[in-house]
């Protein structure tokens, strides 16, 4: 209870990202819809932290934030900064200059993320240009970025269309684009998903080695637990709108402090180890509109007691976790 | 010895001058579990719907319940539909938007299972039942349902028809892991309980693992490794399988070494992948 | 995201319970229209032929003849009601013809493909070109005045109207999944065709037959106003028109005027209607992907 109060009241002002207990909500008074709240996620410079959730969970909701890209009619409370910009109390102005120099974000879909009728050296300057950077000194650094995600022959391929590159050539264009600006914080929404398993490897291996060159801060959302915690310095576990669980990269599979994490994890077939029988968890994922009064997760959760309904549980330490659960001792791996 | 339930032989399947699917052989046992594993342009999804019918193989046979299947004459079709059905990756939309679930899974009741309507209407509720849905979901429109109920429904109406063999094209990919799970152990269960046969298409090992018994690597059109599914798991033979095992996250994950390898195998992926885009998933 | 989308749907669901005026509007009017025309026995106050020669060119507001006389004395409301019976049958005609030759020509390319697609393809754009009030006319000039010979011909000429948008959702919805699913489950082509393809496309057709009603309306009413159509005693609100030139000329336009306002009427609550139904469409196809 003491941690928690302490982290969320007084992020860290050094943080590129600090989130604190955003709560967001579509339309007003009684038939408001709620979609996130209590979310608390920071990013530390050239730290790369996971947001893992399954869909509905809120998980590209709370990413967007950090570009002040709310839904239609939505209304935020709690805090966001990037850099200590506030970005929930910015003008149009403020959020502008934020994108096009603080902040990049990488999509699921590359081919979405990029005119399809004009060249990739145009897509690649047209940022560059924005922040006042010369015509040709942007052509030059625009080979430069296409020679540093390795695309081979940067000079022939600024003049071809996006058609013309695989997904996960394109993908590797996109991330250029998005280091352009030379960020200080990299929101990445299922980056990998729409790629084959090879070049996922291909694209995660791209984005850490510049992510690490240029100590850039990395939010990657996934619903991928595996990736998550393959790639990420601490994963933040996101159910129906709310954390439910942080831990750090490294612990989350072997000492899961959340039933939820737990859950999924004993869901996901591995092909590593000993083939273990899948246990499903029974019902769906749920919205924060849909779920149950208090924890979120009690009505699929095999843990669940009448306490759990009385208060959405509070984030409490427990392991190398921060867990929101009331027994994370009866977890077990 | 029991024949194979489905032998595909020697099946290519050419797209204008591209070989979507070259020199393909496996035989699939009755209650059996093949695994077909590829990255996107490996040809998986064009074998299967080469053996829905979907697609007529350029040259090769596919040989169902000890039958060649030939000509695309209106009772062949109907024939092939009895021993083979097919489930495919987007459940959103896999069924006519207009119409209820059970009237969906009612149609090919009609059509294969003549008979009062009243028999229908039971049989309906017993396929729902079995993979797990109530009579609200039947009564529901597909945009009411979610993801994994309108998979369970579609596995319901491939099961009206009582197929022999139910080609699953990417049939989890597009569920969330616990659902994925769900479904999963429905088809454990039902493979268990009605002794069908599944040919598993996937490009997810892990998925693969647990649901095959023996499975098929595919590469730009070729099979390059077959065998037991653990086995092959275990200790891959072909440099690919090995390349795809070791691209699957997991802790102390060697990004660098995967990249190495991929090249290694590809020594000119500029010309590889921008064909691989062209070509179908 | 998948979050935003019960609140987007509340939203729409409210905006499309709240229906604009104007379609109500159209809607009334054509209902009124529609009921006048099949009751117009029953409704007009005079038999449409009586004419009285003594009480000709009355203005509107004459005792006993609301909307005044024409030039031989017939009341023009009751005229205009009668009239309406086969203006609106007319073009409903035209509709009901070329919606079945359209969708049959569509379906047709959109399953065929290749050579035959393209055959059938070049001919709607060929007789989209042609002016079909043009055809209409040859058509009479053949076969001499009278309703038949144009409404076949209009019909053939709005054909394209309905064949192009048939084939190209066809096509379009055929791609879907679930259309693959029927061929898997051992369905025939045409039997998913009529059973699936057919009724998912009847929003869009009913919103292009509603607006294919209006033009063909204005067409066989220019059509009588040239004195190509109706033949007399019978009268249609073209015919009305044309009739009342000479009253124009003398400065009472009422005669003329009150089926003109007619015609506007309908054809542009007809077009309200079909915009409305075309938008409902797309946006519930929005809704529903």
């Amino acid at each position: 209870m003491l941690m928690d109060k302490e982290t969320t009241a007084r992020p860290d002002e050094r943080d590129v990202l600090g989130i604190s207990r955003l709560g967001l909500a579509v339309g007003s008074g009684e038939r408001a819809t709620p979609l996130l709240a209590g979310v608390t996620v920071r990013v530390g410079r050239g730290e790369t932290v996971g947001l893992v959730g399954e869909s509905g969970s809120g998980k590209s909701l709370t990413a967007r934030t950090a570009l002040g890209m709310l839904p239609p009619g939505a209304r935020a409370t709690g805090r966001v900064t990037v850099s200590g910009v506030d970005v929930l109390a910015a003008g149009r102005r403020t959020l502008r200059d934020l994108r096009r120099t603080r902040v990049s974000m990488i999509f699921q879909d590359p081919r979405a993320s990029i005119n399809p009728v004009r060249r990739i050296g145009d897509y690649l300057t047209e940022g560059l240009r924005a922040r006042g950077v010369p015509a040709r000194a942007a052509a030059g650094q625009a080979l430069d970025l296409l020679d540093r995600v390795g695309i081979r022959d940067p000079r022939a391929a600024v003049r071809r269309y996006p058609h013309q590159f695989s997904g996960g050539m394109l993908q590797r264009v996109v991330i250029a684009g998005a280091l352009s600006t030379e960020p200080e914080l990299l929101l990445a929404d299922e980056p990998t998903t729409a790629l084959d398993v090879t070049t996922q490897a291909e694209v995660v291996g791209l984005l850490r080695n510049l992510q690490r060159d240029h100590g850039t801060g990395m939010l990657f959302v996934t619903h991928d637990l595996d990736l998550a915690a393959a790639v990420c310095d601490r994963v933040y576990v996101m159910y129906a709108g709310r954390i439910v669980e942080e831990a750090p990269g490294a612990s989350l599979f072997a000492a899961p402090a959340h039933p939820y994490t737990k859950a999924l994890l004993e869901a996901s077939p591995s092909v590593h180890g000993d083939k273990a029988a899948i246990k499903a968890i029974a019902g769906r994922p749920r919205s924060l509109a849909e779920s149950p009064s208090g924890c979120s997760f009690r009505d699929r959760c095999p843990l669940a007691g009448d306490d759990c309904a009385e208060r959405v549980p509070a984030h409490r330490p427990h392991g190398a976790s921060a867990t929101a659960c009331l027994r994370p001792e009866q977890v077990m791996p | 010895m029991t024949e194979p339930v489905l032998t595909v032989t020697s099946l290519v399947k050419r797209f204008g001058p591209v070989v979507a699917v070259d020199e393909v052989s496996f035989e699939l046992m009755p209650g059996a579990c093949l695994g077909i594993v590829g990255e996107s342009g490996s040809g998986k999804t064009t074998i299967a719907r080469v053996l829905a019918g979907l697609e007529r193989p350029t040259s090769g046979t596919v040989t169902l319940a000890g039958e060649v299947v030939r000509d695309h004459s209106r009772r062949a079709r109907r024939w092939r539909a009895r021993q083979l059905q097919m489930i495919f990756q987007d459940p959103y939309g896999s069924f006519d938007p207009r119409q209820s679930i059970a009237r969906s899974i009612a149609e090919p009741l009609r059509l294969h299972r003549p008979g009062a309507r009243e028999r229908h209407r039971a049989r309906v509720e017993e396929l729902l039942d079995q993979v797990g849905l109530d009579a609200r979901a039947g009564a529901a429109l597909p945009r009411e349902l979610s993801g994994g109920q309108r998979q369970r429904a579609a596995i319901a109406r491939a099961l009206a028809i009582e197929p022999r063999v139910l080609v699953l094209d990417e049939a989890v990919a597009a569920l969330d892991v616990s659902i994925q799970a769900q479904i999963l152990t429905l088809l454990d269960d039902l493979r268990r309980g009605t002794g069908i046969a599944y040919v598993f298409v996937s490009h997810d090992l892990a998925v693969v693992r647990h649901v095959t018994d023996t499975a098929i690597v595919m590469r730009h059109g070729r099979v390059v490794e077959r065998g037991e599914t653990g086995r092959i798991l275990r200790s891959p033979q072909h440099p690919y399988t090995r390349l795809l095992l070791d691209s699957i996250p997991a802790p102390g994950w060697d990004l660098d070494r995967v990249a190495r390898d991929r090249r290694a195998l590809d020594p000119h992926p500029a010309h590889g992948e921008s064909s691989c885009s062209t070509s179908t998933t | 995201m998948t979050l935003t989308i019960p609140a987007l749907r509340a939203a729409t669901a409210g905006r499309r319970r709240r229906r604009p005026l104007g379609v109500t509007l159209a809607v009334a009017f054509l209902a009124l229209a529609t009921v006048t025309a099949v009751l117009a026995p029953v409704l007009a106050p005079h038999p449409p032929d009586a004419t009285s020669l003594l009480n000709s060119l009355a203005p509107p507001g004459t005792e006993g003849h609301p909307l005044g006389t024409d030039s031989t004395g017939r009341d023009v409301l009751s005229r205009i009601m009668y009239g309406a019976r086969l203006s609106l049958l007319a073009p409903l005609g035209v509709v009901l013809l070329s919606g079945l030759l359209g969708t049959a020509v569509g379906l047709l390319a959109a399953r065929a493909g290749g050579w035959a697609d393209a055959v059938l393809s070049r001919g709607m754009d060929i007789v989209f070109a042609f002016p079909s009030l043009l055809l209409a006319m040859l058509v009479v000039a053949v076969f001499g005045p009278g309703l038949t010979a144009p409404i076949c011909a209009l019909a053939v000429g709005y054909t394209p109207f309905v064949g192009r948008v048939v084939r190209s959702m066809a096509i379009q919805e055929g791609a879907r999944p679930y259309m693959e699913c029927y061929r898997v489950m051992g369905f025939g082509e045409w039997s998913v065709a009529l059973r699936h393809l057919l009724p998912n496309m009847l929003p869009v057709l009913l919103a292009q037959s509603a607006l294919a009603f209006g033009y063909a309306l204005v067409d066989l009413a220019a059509l009588s106003y040239l004195g190509l159509g109706v033949r007399p005693p019978d009268a249609d609100w073209g015919s009305m028109i044309a009739e009342a030139r000479s009253a124009i000329l003398q400065g009472e336009p009422w005669s003329g005027l009150l089926p003109g306002l007619a015609v506007i009427l309908t054809v542009v609550s007809v077009n309200v209607l079909g915009e409305h139904l075309g938008g409902a469409v797309s946006g519930k196809q929005r809704a529903g992907t």
